[in-house]
């Protein structure tokens, strides 16, 4: 072990590259520094709790299997097809193209076996995500499957026919009409263009419908904000691709805030060194460290109200104006001034953006880009008939007027949305639907809105619907159904078909829509029917005129003048964030997004207060201290602390999404409703920096936080490898000066025909763990729940090790993706007393379940510490749960080690298809799952014996390096050197 | 005469712990299983007299890890003309008009831990379905002709020159992790 230095001024012990790991290490003794490794005593007793029994359930094993190899065999059933469908051919997969529909902007191609969907992938003809995916994307497929989902429509809780559902609810609607009231429709904001339509249609049916687009987490300030300086309500593209300079303002562009897969996509391939060393350089201002401002070359911590001050400053520069009446201090000044110096350089090449959900802000942000020259060139606002766009302030004022009852509502619509649980004042709701007598809701499965109304229609999962979504000003994508619905569910447009008393299904009407409106607006097909077929095939299609893209026509004057007004003295604020996974909460009840660690805090199931260091330090607060927050407004939450380096002083966060009342058993009762904390304020809900925290007390209690990763120290190790852009141009090998060769005492490999080997390009990896979904899913990995994530034994095959250097107020930060390293002379492979992991001809370290008998030896002896232990088993003895297990993949059982096997079965595949084929294998067809989900292409994988491949190119670069190279292992995974564009 | 009985004791346990080794090894194999099916189906008939290629009832043999149970309506193909009377095909006949399949019993069964792809013999590895499932041409009643066991596998790549390490082509090799994953 390398020595450790001491930072006397904040007392943390760094290593002699400065890294270190969480503010917990400064009450460390170095000389305990050593127990990294978290040892408690074994915890058999847990099984009875609860949860850990419910995991178990959740978890993918089948127990019945080692007990079947010991008997002779019973008699098994083989039943054939009564009539076989062409497409269908057992144990060979059929991809089709669809989306989730996510605002991340993921296009995909779903495997189906048997009918079945099991996995999703990027789908590489979008010209958007290009086959980029998002965490969200990934783990989407489980809630197909989730028991949870509402089987059957029901009328004050009893279960009907549609048909009667229908007839019940018409009859009602209709009396509504007649009564001259109004009827309500709340959805999310629609980018759909045939539900739109339909939507319209269903409004002249009835007459008085208000149709009102409700985000639980909002942007609407962005389309407000359109309105005022563009003309029309719109929403922001970024081409990052075409950008030299971005600079974000509390924008979590890369994780929570837009199109994250698409802007991680054009990210990332601006920090592609093989591509260009001409890289885009990111500044960021936040209040609190976001999975994007850890990417930021420059970060500038700074509390929501000075960044709107900042704002104001910059355009008052950029227009040659004085930015004296802003109160900013010296420093501040200076920065400001920097700032604007650096984007007056990078005119028509820079973009600004800010996920401040203010109208002033917005405005003004609009009119930076547009002095800037930015529109049109890396940034445009869009608008489209066909889209329905939120507005906070049309339902704040509606509620408000129901529940004074100067409004008449005789029936509300909730499709999509959760205002129960997500709308921040929870007193006006209740008053609002307390005076509205017909309440339905066409949630999927029941939650806080849905348990309050009298009518339920079931909405069909997304891989059972027909869907058009706008991707992008000229890309419209399609969802098309994998599966017949699992349940009685019913698709949400069908649903309003039938309550416009029509026959048909939405895909008729989506087609004839299509036929009519979107046919026209391309010319790349002739005949509609080779447009529709061939639309559905790939998934999306190119339209023109769908989208009108807006030109700046406006002011922010008066928004600046407000915003220069507003207080920003030095007053502790809460900023109710969403966090990496969870999001507004909607799926909560997803076990593969509960358990992704979070890219900063690598926190898992639950949330938290997040309190800055020096804050923590005059409390007196350490991890997991239960701490008391009561803000301005009343609202209340106990909740664990977490010490967070690089949060403001003056803010702490508390993510939303938790605190589900109902929801099914894996979301429920999980942290606290932090959406309490939101406000509304100049027209639109404010999450960040706006509420004051009128009490923030320790109550003496402590509660464990479910993290996977402060137990990693990079002990003084230089494990990542970094430099700046101007010493890499100078000198490539920067960063990377030392490569130690030593001999070895064991007799190298046969190396002969294929040799797999993987290189992970840290410039390119943002953190955002698409991968790690991805690689649960393709190979079976069970979830193992908030206990055991405490007890140090999640099952991820890969994770992100997450590293802060420098100062704990503003430190730098690296995302490092580990999977197993293949070591060529793997330390595991000789202490397996019987040869259960040993190595392959083309260089794989296997792991053969079947020969394991759990000494542990091997993750014992892993220095990467990759190695994962099933110490329960997980049984499935949910049959709809059971059916999102990969085939290809067995289910291990309880006693059994096991680690990332490159994605063994894929490499059979595509061996076999080319062997099928009779050619030569060829570079790339052959991608393991983290790679092919990773939305920055950040991983390469290949054949090393192949001395034209991709992989050759990587490892022969001056940036490569490998980890722990001292230990002379010879790992088959490489890094690439991280290079800052500062 | 004392050393000479321990000696011959020795031996006997020696040849007994070989016996039960020996037959022990095969505890779960289950070469010569022959059930009995819900309809007296002849592979002798169809494929020995009367010539039907294996591939037209087995469909995917060639395209997937499955050989394929053919599917009920492709029995139909000649039996709405062949021996409709037969009490057998009424089986069938009532199979078609009920909606519910036919549950043939399972004869090749491999456990969960195995990756077994028939189109990887079938197509690359070119071996004739004989080579593995015996001559089921002669058979009424198919029974496990091979024993399916890991040794006979991998003595049969052995002997076809198919062990590590291999080019592409010839996609399983003898690692592990050919099969087991």
């Amino acid at each position: 072990m390398s020595d450790t230095t001491n930072n006397s001024e904040n007392n943390i012990n760094v290593g002699e590259h400065g890294y270190w790991q969480d503010v917990e290490q400064k009450k460390i003794d170095p000389a305990t520094l050593t127990n990294e490794f978290h040892e408690d005593p074994f915890d058999m007793l847990s099984v009875t709790k609860t949860r850990r029994s419910f995991l178990k359930l959740m978890g993918f094993s089948f127990t019945a299997l080692p007990l079947a190899s010991c008997i002779r065999i019973p008699v098994k059933q083989a039943i054939p097809f009564l009539n076989k469908n062409d497409t269908v051919i057992p144990g060979v997969a059929n991809w089709y193209a669809t989306s989730f529909g996510g605002s991340c902007g993921s296009q995909l191609l779903v495997k189906t076996r048997e009918g079945r969907p099991i996995k999703v992938e990027g789908n590489t003809k979008s010209r958007y995500s290009k086959g980029g995916t998002s965490p969200y994307a990934q783990a989407s497929l489980i809630a197909l499957y989730d028991s949870y989902r509402i089987g059957t429509p029901k009328i004050n809780n009893s279960n009907f026919e549609w048909t009667e559902f229908d007839r019940q609810l018409v009859a009602e609607l209709k009396k509504i009409k007649n009564e001259g009231k109004e009827i309500l429709l709340v959805t999310p904001t629609l980018k759909n263009p045939s539900l739109v339509n339909l939507i319209n249609e269903f409004k002249a049916h009835y007459g008085a419908v208000t149709h009102i687009a409700y985000d639980a987490y909002s942007d609407a300030s962005l389309y407000e904000a359109a309105k005022r300086t563009h003309g029309a309500e719109g929403w922001t593209e970024l081409s990052i691709e075409n950008a030299d300079l971005i600079v974000g303002f509390e924008a979590d562009f890369l994780g929570t805030f837009g199109a994250t897969t698409v802007n991680t996509k054009q990210y990332s391939s601006r920090r592609d060194l093989f591509k260009s060393t001409k890289m885009i350089r990111h500044i960021q201002l936040e209040s609190q460290m976001s999975l994007t401002g850890s990417n930021a070359d420059t970060r500038i911590p700074l509390t929501v109200a000075k960044q709107k001050k900042v704002l104001v400053g910059l355009l008052a520069l950029l227009k040659d104006s004085s930015i004296a009446s802003l109160g900013l201090s010296a420093d501040e000044q200076t920065m400001l001034k920097d700032l604007a110096k650096e984007l007056s350089r990078a005119k028509a090449k820079s973009i600004v953006c800010s996920g401040i959900n203010d109208v002033n802000v917005q405005q003004v942000v609009n009119e930076i880009n547009s002095v800037l020259g930015n529109f049109g060139n890396t940034i445009n606002i869009y608008t489209s008939d066909y889209a329905k766009f939120a507005s906070d302030s049309a339902l704040n004022e509606i509620l408000k007027g129901v529940a004074e009852s100067k409004k008449q509502v005789g029936a509300v619509l909730f499709a999509g949305v959760n205002p129960a649980y997500d709308f921040y004042d929870q007193v006006l709701l209740k008053a609002a639907l307390d005076k509205i007598a017909v309440k339905v809701s066409f949630a999927g499965s029941e939650d806080e809105t849905s348990v309050l109304c009298n009518y339920v229609g079931p909405d069909s999962n997304v891989y059972e619907s027909w869907r058009d979504h706008i991707v992008a000003h000229d890309e419209i994508s399609f969802s098309q159904p994998l599966i017949q619905p699992l349940v009685g569910s019913r698709m949400f447009a069908e649903s309003l078909i039938g309550l416009m008393e029509k026959s048909g299904s939405f895909y008729d009407y989506m087609k004839k829509f299509w036929e009519k409106s979107i046919y026209p607006l391309q010319n790349k097909y002739v005949g509609f029917t080779n447009f529709w077929d061939s639309s559905v095939h790939d998934g999306v299609a190119e339209v023109k005129g769908l989208t009108k893209v807006l030109s700046f026509v406006g002011s922010a004057s008066a928004a600046s003048a407000e915003l220069t007004k507003e207080n920003s003295d030095d007053v502790l604020t809460i900023n109710a964030y969403q966090k990496v996974a969870i999001l507004d909460g909607k799926s909560a009840n997803n076990p593969w997004l509960q358990e992704l660690p979070d890219p900063i805090t690598k926190a898992t199931w639950g949330n938290y207060i997040q309190i800055s260091p020096k804050r923590a330090r005059e409390m007196n607060v350490e991890l997991g201290d239960v701490l008391k927050v009561v803000a301005e407004n009343g609202a209340t939450v106990e909740l664990p602390a977490i010490v967070q380096p690089g949060l403001n002083y003056n803010s702490i966060g508390v993510a939303v999404g938790y605190g589900r009342a109902v929801s099914g058993k894996v979301g429920k009762d999980l942290g606290q409703n932090a959406f309490s904390f939101a406000t509304f304020s100049n027209g639109t809900f404010q999450y960040s920096g706006l509420v004051k925290v009128k009490e923030l007390t320790k109550t003496g209690r402590k509660e464990a936080v479910a993290q996977t990763q402060t137990h990693h120290s990079m002990e003084g190790r230089d494990i990542v490898r970094e430099t700046t852009i101007d010493k890499y141009l100078k000198n490539p090998k920067a960063g990377n000066e030392t490569k130690i060769e030593l001999i070895s005492m064991w007799e190298p490999h046969d190396k002969k025909g294929h040799q797999w080997g993987m290189a992970i390009d840290l410039n390119k990896c943002v953190g955002c763990s698409a991968c790690v979904v991805s690689c649960s899913l393709e190979n079976n990995v069970p979830v193992v729940g908030k206990q055991e994530v405490i007890n140090r034994r999640e099952m991820h095959w890969i994770r992100i090790d997450r590293y802060y250097k420098g100062d704990e107020s503003n430190p730098e930060v690296v995302h490092q993706p580990l999977t197993c390293m293949h070591c060529e002379n793997a330390p595991c492979e000789s202490v397996c007393p019987v040869a259960a992991t040993v190595h392959s001809s083309d260089g794989i370290n296997q792991q053969v379940y079947n020969r394991c008998i759990g000494t542990r030896y091997c993750a014992n002896n892993c220095p990467y510490k990759v190695r994962r232990f099933n110490w329960f088993n997980y049984p499935h003895e949910d049959i709809n749960e059971n059916m999102v297990l990969n085939p290809d993949v067995g289910v291990r059982t309880r006693g059994v080690m096991e680690k990332c096997s490159f994605c063994i079965q894929r490499i059979q595949e595509g061996k076999l298809e080319a062997a099928k084929a009779e050619e030569a294998l060829a570079d790339g067809a052959i991608q393991t799952a983290c790679q092919q989900s990773c939305p920055g292409d950040a991983f390469v994988f290949g054949d090393l014996a192949d001395e034209n491949s991709k992989i050759n190119k990587y490892l022969n670069h001056d940036r490569n390096y490998r980890l722990l190279e001292e230990l002379n292992v010879k790992p088959r995974v490489s890094y690439m050197t991280k290079v800052r564009n500062k | 005469m004392k050393k000479l009985s321990i000696v011959f004791l020795l031996l006997l346990v020696f040849a007994l712990l070989g016996f039960v080794v020996h037959k022990g090894m095969g505890v779960n194999l289950n070469q010569g299983y022959e059930p009995t099916q819900p309809i007296a189906f002849s592979h002798k008939v169809h494929a020995g007299v009367n010539q039907i290629p294996c591939m037209y009832c087995h469909f995917a043999a060639d395209k997937g890890r499955h050989a394929g149970i053919p599917p009920t309506e492709l029995c139909m193909n000649c039996h709405t003309m062949v021996k409709t009377e037969s009490p057998e095909i009424a089986k069938i006949n009532k199979a078609m008009e009920s909606g519910k399949s036919i549950q043939w019993v399972k004869v090749h069964y491999l456990p969960d831990f195995v990756y077994f792809n028939h189109s990887q013999h079938v197509n690359v590895g070119k071996f004739a379905c004989q080579t593995c499932h015996g001559p089921i041409e002669t058979m009424d009643v198919v029974k496990q002709f091979s024993p399916l066991s890991m040794g006979w596998c991998v003595n049969c790549h052995r002997d076809n020159g198919i062990s590590p390490p291999e080019d592409h082509k010839r996609a399983t090799g003898g690692d592990c992790s050919k099969c087991h994953y």
